[in-house]
């Protein structure tokens, strides 16, 4: 006979606590699914204010991050069935502000994501089509088509501890997203994104641990672009003492 | 670290052959003795295990090959002053990179250690010799210093002067002592 599944999940509602504790479900033996699947349940029957968020519960819009067993994964790609015998210990994604229960306070990335400023900067006379669409081949899509996977759901700061240790650095994703940008090739725009990601809480903070890409759900891999942006910086860098540095 | 050990062991080559010959062949008695070997050895299988990580992270180094033109172009920034991260990480990642393609050769002188007695202190004393390793010794220095600097940021014991010091400092001392040392006896 199967043991009933049990979550031990981080509470926290700042008008009702002083700070987070953590709370017991007990799961009917019979329950399937996936962990996303499992807060609803909760939610359901047992304890209606558990708060976290979801919306596509299929690994695509990235809004259902949080940490199982210490680890960062996204709640609606976890099955039970998988998970091992015992307690399961939920909680918010690492290296965030929690807002409440497993909801964390993104202001912080969305400030890194505007900074490398991740938008098309067209170059001026580009060939287009019949309709005015920009022209790409195949390869130059493949160029940044992998990075452009970003959902955004910061398993990759969970990860990384430089998130935890360094404030204001810029973070995988954001990086990943402006290296984006950097590849395209009908992009012009790398100009205004390398001051923040040349700072020194740009990709220099970065000391390739690599768990960023280890725990990526859509394969980005943030941390070759972040060095592939250490060596854009270093001949940026070799230019400019040679004397041939482009405009500020 | 274990690199940067390498590096302080060119130092100490180069020094003694600032002292003298029998200094040199002394320093490579030292490597024959058992506690040299287990050192060497050591050495070796470390830096062999950590050349792994180079081999794994080197090609997501390098942008696709269509994009090396960009990295060519007129630069899109100007180097902020006192900006000069990117070259203590040039440095560091030339000291690993020489580090590893000089890996068969510090897999081989725990081998040589025991087979040959005085070899390879002629090539140290040639001009090829101490050129090799006025280049090699402060590269690979460089590499120990700089990942332990960070790593110091990463214990959380700061980035202030004293880690400066403790890292990229001893980095520099050792190898002016090594330039020192193998231009000593070359210019009369």
């Amino acid at each position: 006979m199967r043991s009933r599944r049990v979550l031990v999940i981080q509470r926290y509602l700042a008008e009702r606590d002083t700070s987070p504790h953590l709370q017991t479900f007990a799961l009917p033996e019979d329950l399937d699914g996936s962990l996303l699947d499992a807060l609803q349940y909760i939610k359901d029957h047992l304890d209606p204010t558990l708060a976290w968020r979801w919306s596509c519960r299929m690994g695509m819009c990235g809004s259902c991050g949080m940490m199982l067993d210490g680890e960062p994964v996204l709640a609606c790609e976890v099955f039970l069935r998988d998970l091992p015998t015992g307690p399961s210990r939920v909680e918010p994604l690492a290296h965030l502000p929690v807002e409440r229960d497993l909801i964390v306070d993104q202001a912080g990335f969305l400030e890194a994501l505007a900074s490398v400023r991740p938008w098309l900067v067209e170059k001026a006379g580009r060939e287009t089509g019949p309709a005015g669409e920009g022209r790409q081949s195949p390869s130059e899509v493949a160029d940044f088509l992998g990075l452009s996977q970003c959902i955004n759901c910061l398993l990759c700061y969970a990860a990384c501890p430089q998130v935890a240790l360094t404030p204001g650095f810029l973070g995988p994703a954001a990086v990943a997203v402006a290296h984006r940008y950097d590849l395209d090739s009908r992009d012009v725009g790398d100009g205004g994104r390398a001051p923040a990601l040349q700072a020194d809480v740009g990709v220099w903070s970065c000391t390739v641990v690599g768990e960023c890409s280890t725990v990526c759900p859509k394969s980005v891999d943030p941390a070759a672009a972040i060095q592939q942006q250490k060596v854009r910086g270093l001949t940026d860098w070799m230019r400019g003492l040679l004397g041939f540095g482009g405009p500020a | 670290m274990f690199i940067a050990l390498i590096g302080v062991d060119l130092c100490v080559a180069s020094l003694s052959l600032a002292v003298g010959p029998e200094a040199l062949e002394g320093w490579w008695l030292v490597h024959q003795t058992p506690v040299g070997l287990s050192v060497a050895v050591l050495t070796a299988v470390m830096t062999g295990i950590h050349a792994l990580t180079w081999l794994s992270i080197l090609p997501s180094l390098v942008p696709p090959r269509r994009l090396w033109g960009a990295l060519l172009r007129p630069g899109s920034t100007r180097p902020r002053p006192g900006h000069h991260e990117p070259l203590r990480w040039g440095l560091f990642g030339a000291g690993g990179s020489v580090a590893v393609l000089l890996l068969p050769l510090a897999l081989a002188v725990p081998l040589l250690a025991l087979v040959t007695p005085s070899n390879p202190l002629a090539a140290i004393e040639s001009r090829a010799g101490r050129l090799s390793i006025a280049i090699v010794a402060p590269l690979l220095l460089w590499h120990g210093a700089h990942r332990v600097f960070h790593g110091l940021h990463d214990l959380q014991l700061g980035r202030g002067p004293l880690a400066w010091g403790a890292t990229y400092g001893i980095a520099i001392v050792v190898t002016l002592m090594t330039w020192f040392a193998l231009v000593w006896t070359v210019v009369p």
